[in-house]
């Protein structure tokens, strides 16, 4: 096949370099046997190879292309293309690719890459936040991010809908998606020292934690997102009391001083405590409560004393309304029924009315009804039916027929601290309002007789004391001290003038003065004359005197004697 | 080189030189008949004037070198995982990183010897073999200067590898890891390639292309599909 290059003759070369001619020949191989048709180098695999190597790693590279998702956050502080990671679970599942400005300068566009198996997790409610070093009371997080810079975390949604844009949480969530649980939000007037990650007790016991807190859209309150974690978020019903936690808790009522605080480190961080007063009292049944619905709102009460003070939904209020103002009445202070607190009073209004010109107080106070037992007697069926018969009603109608009123008394004469007292008052004035029981709130007479307050008594007294002239009563009172001195000296003058001139004048006097009273002595002696002639006169008189008596029976008995005689 | 074609080769003369021994000997009327047909009368060894199918295996070593040289520059080469962060490099990150940070002449080094050498090789192998199959005349003296400076800079290609199995092999603490990527096996294979590919190049082709095309062709042009 080939044709060798053409050699020279052997006799040429011997005879022009004798030496070559002494050089050995090559001795023959044995044939191999040559392939009949050309047959490429088997080096060409070579090449084939890395094309065949290159094909498959563009594929596996094609196939293995993650999503590229957007987020939209406020600041890429932290961040670095090709640099920060995505994390789910602390497990890097992308990278940041590109951080662009958006348009509106508002935020960044954070391009990301991320890897394969995250793209069914990359749907509507998929979170982004960014995990820095955060340091608070209680704990530290992201303390890996510290020296490795921050990252991105990211939490798999439930959403059926897939999405590839997605706006960063600016606040790092508390509560992942796995985590089972309720979410409820709280509407606080005040959100006090709660944060982000605050704890949630139940009877001390941490069941949850407060995952996100938002001013309200109307920007009057601040709403609190809590997530109560699975087990324990049954023991939410809709009747149940939440209230921060926060500090302590100094409180100072009729009782007393009551101190009450939480765990040390909710009243350092802040927390949320919550209970569902126990409202099936002694002799009900015991329903049991159906715990809440995810996502309902309650109201983010003060303290434990307020929370459970509120009343209960649909629970009834009473009014009362008195001429006097309420003194150191407050919400709070407790009401007394025939001397056993029952209830508190929720509120205390000025009330005007516009027509008699005269402000009065109205107060608002709801009644326990666990704490009033009733003997479940024979209740009459003659109550007109709309009427919610629940005994409460059958006793205070009954309680106010027989004179219940309610009055505000003073329970601590040091602190001022004023109750409402429901007392039956004797003879009291009849009662111009009319219990409706078809309504929330009822109103109850109130008395506003004399007052037996200590306090006010001697409010009184005081007021009367104020009112006496002690001044002028001092000077006149000097001046007349003065008159009477000047008199007392008079006096003494007189009584030495009467020792010295009158006494031997009144010596003689009496001389003469005993001479005539001998003289009248002798003059009505038994025997003298004129005695004896004024006696037989007196004598005759008398005879006289019982003629005229006789005389007077006869005319009465016959009175017809005066005209016709004896 | 004019006086090329008049130049008296072994060829010519009918003779070979064992490439065991070293033994030249007179190859005779052996050489027709094919390959491999004439032994070394004193190690046995088969004797051939050229390397056997020079520019075929030249061709495709040079042809799987570059297309190694394509991954093996954007592939990641090594990933330098420290407590703070994570960095995979390629190369030209590499020399890029090196540069701005201050170390300009390990920058060049590493830049001259990952980048440009093989590259080098790469294309001026490519020269080589398209102008000897063309048989071309065309400065063949630079050509064979140009084979010497390949063979001479082509080992300057396995610092980088040597560097990176030093690293993967000596840092292996739980502070800092360093571990290799696909990128530097590519790099292996662009290395390893070329310097096959230069070995089997045979330069005598070079100045076998004769000044009378008929014989030279005949024979450079066997074995092309």
């Amino acid at each position: 096949m080939n044709r060798m290059p053409p050699v020279l003759p052997h006799r040429f070369i011997s005879r022009h370099v004798p030496a070559l001619a002494q050089l050995p020949s090559a001795v023959p191989l044995p044939p191999v046997t040559s392939p009949g048709r050309w047959r490429p180098s088997l080096v060409w695999a070579l090449p084939a190879l890395v094309v065949l190597l290159g094909v498959v790693l563009a594929i596996r590279t094609f196939r293995q292309r993650g999503s590229t998702v957007t987020i939209t956050f406020a600041t890429a502080d932290g961040l670095e293309p090709n640099k920060t990671t995505i994390r789910y679970k602390s497990v890097v599942v992308g990278i940041i690719k590109r951080i662009d400005l958006l348009e509106n300068r508002s935020g960044v566009a954070v391009t990301t890459e991320l890897s394969p198996q995250m793209t069914p997790l990359l749907v509507e409610d998929a979170r982004f936040w960014v995990v820095r070093p955060r340091v608070s009371a209680t704990g530290i997080s992201g303390m890996g991010t510290l020296l490795a810079g921050a990252h991105v975390a990211f939490d798999a949604g439930v959403s059926p809908t897939s999405r590839r844009e997605f706006v960063g949480l600016e606040s790092i969530p508390s509560t992942v998606s796995e985590r089972r649980g309720r979410r409820f939000t709280l509407r606080a007037e005040n959100l006090g020292s709660v944060d982000v990650g605050s704890p949630l007790y139940l009877h001390r016991f941490q069941v949850g934690q407060v995952s996100s807190v938002a001013l309200a859209a109307d920007g009057n309150a601040t709403l609190l997102e809590v997530f109560v974690d699975a087990p324990y978020n049954a023991h939410v019903t809709a009747d149940t009391r939440f209230w921060n936690a926060s500090g302590v808790d100094l409180t100072m009522d009729a009782r007393g001083i009551k101190l009450d605080t939480q765990s040390l480190a909710s009243m350092i961080t802040g927390g949320v405590a919550f209970e569902t007063p126990a409202l099936d009292g002694p002799g009900e049944s015991p329903t049991t409560p159906l715990s809440a619905a995810p996502g309902s709102t309650f109201p983010l009460f003060a303290d434990r004393t307020a929370a459970l003070r509120a009343p209960s939904r649909g629970g009834r209020t009473f009014l009362l309304s008195f001429k006097r103002p309420p003194g150191a009445l407050m919400p709070g202070s407790p009401v007394e029924l025939l001397g056993l607190e029952v209830g508190e009073v929720l509120g205390v209004d000025s009330d005007f009315d516009a027509r008699t010109a005269e402000p009065r107080t109205l107060v608002t106070l709801t009644l326990r009804q666990e704490r009033i037992r009733l003997r479940q007697s024979s209740a009459p069926a003659s109550l007109s039916p709309p009427v919610p018969s629940d005994g409460i009603t059958e006793m205070l109608t009954g309680l106010v027929q027989r004179g219940l009123r309610g009055r505000i008394r003073t329970s601590n004469v040091l602190t001022g601290r004023r109750y409402v007292a429901l007392d039956i008052v004797p003879r009291a004035p009849r009662s111009t309002v009319a219990l409706d029981w078809s309504r929330q709130q009822i109103t109850l007479p109130s008395f506003e007789g004399p007052s037996d307050d200590l306090v006010e008594s001697m409010t009184r007294l005081v007021a009367k004391m104020d009112k006496v002239p002690v001044e002028e009563l001092v000077r006149e009172g000097t001046l007349a001290t003065r008159q009477m001195r000047r008199t007392f000296e008079q006096t003494s003058l007189l009584m030495g003038q009467l020792s010295t001139d009158v006494t031997p004048r009144l010596t003689a006097l009496m001389g003469q003065t005993q001479k005539t009273l001998g003289s009248v002595e002798s003059t009505l002696d038994k025997d003298a004359p004129l005695q004896r002639d004024l006696r037989t006169a007196l004598k005759e008189l008398s005879k006289a005197g019982r003629s005229v008596g006789s005389l007077a029976g006869y005319l009465e008995r016959h009175p017809q004697s005066l005209i016709w005689g004896k | 080189m004019t006086n090329a074609g008049r130049a008296l080769t072994a060829i010519k003369l009918g003779l070979v030189s064992c490439r065991a021994c070293g033994l030249l000997s007179n190859r005779g009327t052996l050489w027709q008949g094919g390959h491999h047909v004439a032994g070394c009368p004193r190690c046995g060894r088969p004797l051939v004037s050229r390397k056997q199918n020079s520019l075929d295996r030249t061709t495709a070593l040079l042809a799987a070198a570059a297309l190694l040289f394509v991954p093996a520059n954007l592939l990641p080469m090594m990933t330098t995982a420290t407590l703070l962060r994570q960095k995979s490099d390629t190369i030209m990150s590499g020399v890029v990183t090196l540069w701005t940070t201050g170390s300009w002449s390990l920058s060049t080094l590493v830049f001259v010897a990952s980048v440009v050498v093989p590259a080098l090789k790469i294309v001026g192998l490519t020269v080589l073999v398209v102008s000897t199959r063309r048989c071309s005349t065309w400065r063949q003296l630079e050509r064979t200067r140009l084979y010497r400076l390949l063979e001479l800079v082509g080992r300057w290609s396995m610092l980088d590898v040597f560097v990176m199995a030093l690293l993967a092999a000596l840092v292996r603490s739980p502070l800092v890891s360093v571990r290799v990527e696909p990128g530097a096996v590519a790099f292996v294979g662009v290395v390893v390639f070329t310097m096959l590919a230069s070995i089997s190049f045979d330069p005598r082709l070079i100045w076998d292309a004769d000044p009378s095309p008929s014989r030279t062709r005949t024979r450079t042009r066997k074995g092309l599909p």
